[in-house]
């Protein structure tokens, strides 16, 4: 019974478009619907919005291409490459980062300016490199070390200001965003000792937001 | 959606231009970055400061702990506990300063660790080496390997942390081992010092032969120190009579206080 429910379904998947095409013969427009709605799906994957950032643990620059949406725009999802200039003590490196970011407010402040008074959310950023590891090298015993050197875990919170952009042939809007943030290391070092503060641990970073549509 | 008065939207403003302004540190590239310190070569000023000393009693004291790694306040009060003692000349840190490797790790523990009294010189641990942990020790302290003189005692501090170099670097360094073999120096006694101790994973053990026949041919070898195991140790790997005594680490709140003088030395374990 159940193998004969899998052989319909599967002629029905191979000879569908052919069954409904004898219903109705196909049509310009049926066609026309059909990519409209295949692109449409797609289109929504185009990223909406760049943005580049200075310092945060992820990077002295790094730049992302993401997306906004929700409801109230309230979901940011951004990924980011960066790098860390060569210095005389250490390699250049190259840096990538995932950041979730969640905007629970905006508010007019006059025409066509906005503040963003809390934006908050997490980053995963990992970098490369030699001496970066993701999983512990063989030569070490098992468990030797419990956290990946190439990956660190970041929270931040911060605020952001944005302003329209009435020139529609220049994209939609541009913000100026900065963030305080921490790593799982750092908060990991914290815990239990009291001489380690608030203040040893945050870090701040800054940053532009460009939406183009 | 909500307007607010132009007032308040000056104030965040004025926040940001605030946040901005305070000091460069807080702008992090990355958590292993090999920041600029303001303090850099460590290890040397401390050990110019040690050979300077008066030193022409020969009954030596110092005072020997490790694995500093995420116990700052531990670290504090061993800090507070020896600057209220005046019998010791100086400290030696066997290791493990950090326990992630961090830069910002080797600063608190540096900025702890710069409250004591009297010098102190700091090896590097198999944690130190992590990510550009190494450089950052470089940039503090100094070289992996180094020396020094005090109450005609040459003190030998070697990286022993052979797997984490994984042998980009000669760990031990057999060239550094062999320049004090026929020491030209005036002294009459010699103290080895390691993080991670013979027969360790950490150790290279196909070397461990060469590196006690090494330590043997050094005039009046008293005793070798180690840390990396957490536990106080006391062995004689080679039944040789060199003993290799290890510190607990600071989170036991506990360090080895060592009095040698030329006939004997003994060995306390103070806790704090």
């Amino acid at each position: 019974m159940r193998k004969l429910r899998y052989i319909l379904c599967l002629l029905l998947l191979i000879y569908g478009f052919d069954l409904q095409a004898q219903i109705a013969p196909i049509s310009q427009s049926y066609r026309e619907e059909k990519q409209e709605k295949i692109q449409s799906r797609w289109a929504r994957l185009i990223p909406k919005q760049n943005k580049l950032q200075f310092a945060g643990s992820m990077g002295m620059f790094s730049g992302s291409v993401g997306w906004y949406y929700g409801k109230r725009n309230q979901w940011e999802t951004d990924w980011y490459l960066g790098f860390i200039p060569k210095t005389q003590n250490q390699k250049g490196h190259m840096t990538t980062t995932l950041k979730q970011t969640y905007t629970p407010w905006r508010l007019t402040i006059k025409d066509g300016f906005f503040i963003e008074p809390l934006t908050t959310g997490i980053y995963i950023n990992k970098i490369f490199g030699e001496y970066f590891w993701t999983k512990l090298p063989d030569r070490y015993p098992e468990n030797y070390y419990f956290w990946a050197v190439d990956t660190r875990f970041n929270i931040f919170a911060g605020q952001a200001f944005t302003w329209q952009l009435n020139d529609s042939h220049r994209g939609k809007e541009f913000s100026f965003f900065y963030e305080i943030s921490t790593n799982d290391l750092y908060l990991i070092s914290a815990v239990g000792n009291k001489t380690i503060t608030l203040r040893d641990i945050i870090g701040l970073s800054f940053g532009f937001r460009y939406r183009v549509f | 959606m909500k307007t607010i008065t132009p007032l308040l939207s000056g104030r965040w403003l004025l926040l940001v231009c605030l946040l901005l302004t305070t000091s460069c540190e807080l702008f992090e590239y990355h958590p292993y970055d090999t920041d600029a310190f303001d303090q850099t070569g460590v290890n040397q000023s401390n050990i110019e400061e040690i050979e300077a000393q008066d030193d022409l009693s020969d009954t030596l004291r110092f005072a020997f702990m490790g694995d500093t790694q995420r116990f700052y306040d531990e670290t504090e009060d061993f800090v507070n506990d020896l600057n209220n003692r005046d019998d010791v000349d100086f400290v030696i840190h066997g290791g493990d300063i950090t326990d992630f490797g961090l830069s910002k790790e080797y600063k608190w523990i540096y900025d702890i660790m710069k409250n004591l009294n009297v010098p102190f010189v700091s090896l590097i641990g198999n944690h130190d080496v992590i990510g550009h942990g190494k450089n950052v020790y470089n940039e503090i302290y100094g070289d992996f390997n180094f020396t020094f003189i005090s109450h005609r005692t040459r003190f030998i501090c070697l990286n022993t942390n052979a797997l984490e170099f994984n042998y980009s670097t000669p760990v031990p360094d057999f060239d550094y081992m062999l320049g004090f073999v026929n020491d030209s120096a005036d002294i009459d006694q010699t103290i080895v010092v390691m993080h991670a101790a013979p027969y360790d994973e950490q150790f290279n053990n196909n070397a461990v032969l060469m590196f006690n026949y090494i330590v043997e041919q050094y005039k009046n070898v008293r005793f070798c120190l180690h840390a990396h195991q957490h536990k106080l140790n006391e062995s004689d790997f080679f039944d040789n009579g060199i003993m290799y005594y290890g510190c607990d680490d600071m989170e036991s709140r506990s360090y080895l206080l060592f009095t040698v003088t030329p006939d004997s030395y003994n060995f306390t374990v103070e806790y704090y």
